[in-house]
């Protein structure tokens, strides 16, 4: 048995010698240096997430490098960095940073300017508050027929006239709900024209918007223009870029239109009324739109809260941007309180007898 | 724009290698190592995360030396992968990665015009290196109903011809290599902010344009030190910079395995 043994013994030792034969100066040196080099790059990517001057100085960088309306503002947001920076230390809690972020978004007034964070959503959340509605609630007594089509769009058939309505809630949501809009035209395309109601529209997708205005445009036409931020200055952008209105092989609408607006018409809404503005056929009834005419940029902070920036100018054909003027409508119309207590829509009454002439 | 690459370390699971050399002839190289790369990138573009994955990656690479002092090499080099980020929390997105994909070519030609001695030479030449890369970030994030969607970075160049300088100097057991080109007659696609949102209508669409040498005002400088180790291992060191970028590698290799480490940074 024993010499039986020897041999396993030193074919076992002779297994641990080849096993180990690696473990020579230069490979342990080798396997220390690629170790040093991992944990020296290990520091290049340490995330410091929970470090809210982190957070902080990542928040003022986004809005500083993205912000498409430092120009058109009197704000000095260096300033504000460093008046909000006092606020900040490494025992910040995220309550406080929080409400830090959605008091110097406040300072823009502008609503496309937002923080997304596990408390809600902050930043200008009070911007249409500060407006008339020029809107009333229960407007069917005004049609013969009234139907909903989607969560988006709403229709119906002016009484005693021959006059369509068209109600478009919301840009928000999927396209295939907005190409209902070329069913709704075709219901109307006998009529006389359309009212065409966007009050309260707070926007959503601007392709969405131009979906809805493709029953309306026979050719090819040059809207306005627009550009984005484009660098680390504030007045870094990109070339301007036409927005055009294609003709589509849709139902194609030629009577005239009314579009209704108030304050609450906001971003893609604002963006269907300037495309409307290209075409000869439309009338704009109301209040000026709110003013929001950035398309806005969604970026990430640090710790995964979501910061929504306006990051794109405006220009109509006149030269101008509505940013915060907002769009000025051709007949300008408020509903008084009286008038809303009895129901009455001004505006709509007023855009009925522009069509019904 | 601040990017951050970090290689930790590309196992290469298969080098070929073939060398022949005979007096007055020439010689050529051809170099294949497909490998796994551990990334870790860091686009400020994008956002803030790192992201990191275990990424597959090929090298190929052909070197020919002429006889008559001339040489030409030939590198085709990618990486393609889906990394994941570091440190988020998991209750802010359903979903959260990025797929980074890069591509580059690089053609020399070198003719040797000087000789300060034996061992220590000064080639003029021409470089041909167009790349392609681009960091899609697919996210959906929980917090706000619209946060879906992708954002798109990249860097493309087509065209360049750069003419190049290089100075060898060689040793007994090592070699040290100073390259420099300038970009001439670019045509490429710089990224702007318009190509990296996922808004709507913003168009994700390749804007080329020619820049000129004053424009793309790029200078590249490689520093490349080769050291043979033992005989069957060896050690290769580069540091490549230019106005946009700094890179550093370093190639450690014993027969037919090999360790990378490397780092760039993107200005």
């Amino acid at each position: 048995m024993k010499e039986n043994n020897f041999p396993n013994i030193h074919r076992a030792c002779k297994k641990k010698t080849i096993a180990f034969s690696f473990l020579n100066k230069k490979n342990v040196s080798l396997a220390v240096f690629i170790f040093l080099l991992y944990s020296c790059s290990k520091d290049l990517y340490e995330d410091n997430i929970n470090n809210p001057s982190n957070i902080f100085n990542s928040f003022w960088e986004e809005v500083d490098r993205n912000y498409s309306f430092f120009t058109y503002l009197d704000l000095d947001w260096d300033s504000i960095y460093y008046t909000n920076l006092e606020k900040i230390n490494i025992n910040t809690s995220d309550s406080v940073l929080y409400n830090t972020f959605c008091g110097m978004l406040n300072c823009f007034n502008d609503a496309h300017l937002n923080i997304y964070s596990s408390f809600g959503t902050g930043g200008n959340i009070s911007y249409f508050s500060q407006f008339q509605s020029n809107q009333i609630d229960d407007i069917e007594s005004y049609f013969s027929i009234y139907s909903s089509v989607n969560k988006c769009l709403q229709y119906g058939f002016i009484e005693n006239t021959n006059l369509g309505y068209i109600r478009i809630k919301t840009f928000e949501g999927e396209t295939s709900l907005f190409e209902k809009m070329d069913s709704v035209v075709d219901l109307l395309k006998n009529t006389k024209g359309i009212i065409i109601d966007i009050r309260g529209n707070k926007g959503g997708l601007i392709s969405n918007a131009n979906l809805c205005m493709q029953n309306f445009v026979d050719s090819t036409t040059s809207a306005f223009q627009y550009r984005y931020r484009d660098g680390k200055e504030h007045e870094d952008f990109s070339k301007w870029e036409d927005y055009r209105l294609k003709q589509s092989n849709k139902t194609y609408y030629s009577n005239n239109i009314a579009i209704l607006t108030n304050r609450m018409t906001y971003s893609a809404s604002e963006w269907f009324v300037a495309m409307s503005k290209a075409l000869p056929n439309f009338t704009t009834i109301g209040d000026t739109t709110g003013g929001g005419s950035g398309i806005p940029l969604l970026r990430e902070l640090p710790n995964g809260w979501i910061l929504r920036i306006s990051n794109s100018q405006l220009k109509l054909p006149d030269g101008n941007d509505f940013q915060f003027t907002g769009l000025y409508p051709d007949i300008p119309l408020w509903i008084t309180t009286e008038e809303s207590n009895n129901n009455i829509d001004e505006i709509l009454e007023r855009a009925i007898s522009l069509l019904n002439y | 724009m601040h990017i951050t690459k970090v290689y930790i370390i590309l196992f290469i699971f298969l080098s070929i290698e073939r060398i022949t050399a005979q007096e007055n002839k020439s010689k050529y190289e051809i170099l294949l190592t497909p490998g796994i790369n551990f990334c870790a990138l860091r686009n400020e573009s994008i956002n803030d995360y790192t992201y990191t994955g275990y990424i597959p990656s090929i090298v190929f690479g052909i070197n020919i030396h002429s006889y008559n002092t001339s040489y030409f090499h030939i590198e085709f080099s990618g990486n393609y992968g889906k990394l994941h980020p570091l440190y988020i929390n998991n209750t802010l997105y359903s979903y959260n990665y990025m797929k980074y994909k890069y591509i580059s070519v690089l053609f020399q030609y070198f003719k040797e015009t000087f000789s300060f001695s034996k061992n220590s030479k000064l080639y003029l030449g021409i470089t041909y290196s167009p790349y392609y890369t681009v960091y899609s970030q697919y996210y959906s994030n929980i917090l706000y109903s619209s946060a879906t969607g992708y954002r798109k970075f990249y860097t493309k160049n087509i065209f360049n011809l750069s003419p190049s300088l290089s100075f060898k100097q060689n040793w007994e057991k090592c070699h040290f290599t100073i390259n420099a080109y300038f970009n001439f007659f670019n045509y490429a696609s710089y990224p702007d902010d318009n190509y990296i949102k996922q808004l709507e209508d913003a168009k994700s669409s390749t804007q080329y344009h020619w820049y000129t040498p004053k424009e793309y005002n790029m200078l590249n400088i490689s520093l490349a030190f080769y050291r043979k180790l033992t005989k069957y291992s060896s050690l290769f060191t580069t540091l490549h910079f230019n106005n946009k970028t700094i890179q550093y590698k370093t190639d450690i290799r014993n027969q037919r395995i090999a360790f990378y480490f490397g780092i760039s940074k993107q200005f």
